[in-house]
């Protein structure tokens, strides 16, 4: 019983610590300003609810979160155009014995800040600054080693029997594509995406420094400019990161198997 | 195309027997042919390969034996950058705070989140519900989050500091103190990524083969044995794989610094990231900003490479 007891209390402190700083950022957004800086800090007030509309309006969070949304969803198509053929060839055929692999693989120890400085010159040069696809193009090579490992080892699951059989009973590759791998691959998909659209979601660096503008910068890199000369506005802003992070949160309970699945691939499997 | 048009009067399945008699180089005979099929797929990924890494990597090399500052146009400089970066103090100091960053964040996450996989790993009720609320702090932006970190850090209204003085404990400056922001802004990685050691360790023990264990306690094996000898060996490559994957992402830790400490009290959170964000967007210095890159890919390479070497001996030792 007094195990029982103890091991609930562990329970209580782990998810507390978990949730207290993102429980803590929603005090903050329902804080009135006067008490946002209050000594002691006020843990129970009357809720004001008006940092939301003014954080809506001045950050201008409507047009943010659409970039937002349209990186993410863009980056992630093409990464899954690039990899998806990428992890099929490497799995099934051992195309260049590896070595191109372990290079792809390796793109992931490269250090962001190795690669901002080019990458903001170089989009520079294109025209790529302050538009969606500059972004899209920086979070797309980010993700795509990852990807590319994990169709990988998803690929090297199957059994190529299955497709040499419908090769001898006629069927053409597209076919084989169409009616037995592609049916197949939605799980790895689903791992893949949700990866892919979270790291774009969250990624601060170079949304900030590829975009300057409300058209193209992603609500991540928005909540920046709450940030002023004279301070930090705290109601607004963390309204405004709660915003931001709100629709991972929730996008987490969905997909939680899939996030799970996607952090242990490759670690726990075989 | 010749060959496609030669067969299309006859009917389907007569087409597939004929395969083989297809010119090689025509649309349909390249995707039936293995051999070419294969780089055929690779040629998005090698497009991909060439335009965002060789292509801006090279760009970085030449790039850092220029005079770039802007907004003047780049000259050649030799080895000018190179020389002022190997020699730069801040340079070396901010690459000893970034290892000391992440050797301690990693060792912590590891050692935490194997304590609480260890811990979880029963059934109880609420389980599902219990980690998936563990898995938040992994799932919200670093950027965000790390501004309420920031508040709470406050040494004049923030929570922790009035909780440490409701117990009797001196104020700490967490965020302004040059000898203790390194480990504040440690300690919010470490809330940040320890989830990810838990669900790896977690997902490691559940796949354990029962019957050692169950040996084990048959023999009166107590806990500590039974984890130094049995449940530790059987997770090290997890282990290994975790730690690397954690080390690489740490070693780009950025977010959270612009959210609390900007590299601050004086150069004391001043990580490699920090420094050549600094040289390229506030001093506009490409050409040094460059050099740090190029310098930092290949330190980073190196140090990757024999870690690799290490992990993949470990893990064919087992």
């Amino acid at each position: 019983m007094a195990r029982n007891l103890l091991f609930w209390l562990g329970i209580v402190l782990l998810v507390g610590a978990c949730l207290f700083p993102i429980l803590w950022m929603l005090n903050l957004s329902l804080k009135p300003n006067e008490l946002a800086q209050a000594v002691p800090p006020a843990f129970f007030f009357e809720p004001t609810f008006e940092h939301y509309p003014t954080a809506w309006r001045s950050a201008n969070l409507g047009p943010l979160l659409l970039n937002s949304v349209i990186v993410a969803v863009g980056s992630t198509i093409l990464v899954l155009l690039v990899s998806v053929p990428a992890a099929y060839s490497f799995a099934r055929y051992e195309t260049s014995r590896g070595h191109l692999l372990f290079m792809i693989l390796s793109t992931r120890m490269m250090p962001a800040a190795a690669i901002v400085v080019p990458y903001y010159l170089i989009f520079r040069q294109f025209g790529l600054l302050n538009t969606h696809m500059g972004v899209i193009l920086a979070h797309a090579f980010f993700n795509f080693s990852f990807c590319t490992f994990v169709l990988y080892g998803f690929f090297k699951e199957i059994d190529p029997n299955i497709e040499y059989s419908a090769m001898i009973d006629g069927y053409s590759r597209p076919q084989i594509f169409r009616k037995i791998i592609f049916p197949l691959l939605k799980p790895p998909i689903a791992v893949v995406t949700s990866f892919s659209l979270m790291f774009s979601w969250n990624e601060f660096l170079f949304a900030f420094v590829l975009t300057r503008t409300d058209d193209s910068r992603t609500v991540t890199a928005g909540i920046e400019q709450f940030w002023t000369m004279t301070g930090i506005q705290w109601g607004p802003m963390s309204a405004a990161a709660l915003i931001a992070i709100a629709p991972m949160l929730v996008f987490s309970i969905y997909l939680q198997k899939y996030i799970v699945r996607g952090l242990t691939f490759g670690a726990v499997k075989r | 195309m010749q060959a496609r048009s030669s067969v299309s009067t006859v009917p389907t399945d007569a087409k597939e027997a004929m395969a083989p008699a297809r010119s090689r180089w025509s649309w349909r005979g390249m995707v039936e042919d293995d051999a070419i099929f294969k780089w055929l797929l690779l040629v998005p990924a090698l497009i991909f390969m060439v335009a965002l890494v060789i292509y801006p990597t090279v760009f970085a090399v030449v790039t850092s034996f220029q005079k770039y500052i802007l907004p003047r146009p780049a000259t050649f400089a030799g080895l000018d950058n190179w020389r002022w970066v190997v020699n730069d103090a801040a340079f070396w100091s901010a690459f000893l705070i970034t290892v000391k960053f992440v050797v301690i964040a990693v060792g912590v996450e590891l050692v935490l989140g194997t304590l609480i996989a260890l811990f979880l790993n029963r059934e109880f009720r609420g389980q599902t519900v219990i980690r998936g609320l563990c898995i938040l702090p992994l799932v919200a932006a670093p950027f965000a989050t790390s501004l309420a970190w920031r508040h709470l850090y406050n040494s004049d209204y923030g929570v922790i500091n009035y909780v440490l003085q409701a117990i009797g404990l001196p104020r700490v400056e967490f965020l302004a103190d040059s000898s203790i922001a390194l480990y504040s802004v440690i300690a919010i990685d470490v809330w940040q990524w320890t989830p990810l050691v838990i669900f790896v360790v977690f997902a490691a023990l559940r796949g354990l083969p029962k019957e050692p264990f169950e040996a084990a306690k048959i023999d009166g094996a107590s806990a500590w044995f039974t984890f130094r000898r049995l449940t530790l060996p059987m997770i090290k490559p997890v282990l290994l794989i975790v730690a690397m994957l954690r080390m690489v992402e740490a070693f780009r830790v950025y977010d959270i610094l612009y959210g609390t400490t900007r590299g601050g009290p004086g150069t004391s959170t001043e990580t490699i990231n920090w420094l050549i964000f600094r040289e390229g967007f506030q001093y506009f210095d490409l050409g040094r900003a460059t050099a740090m890159s190029v310098l930092v890919l290949l330190i980073v390479l190196v140090l990757t490479n024999l870690l690799f070497q290490q992990l993949i001996k470990a893990i064919r030792a087992n």
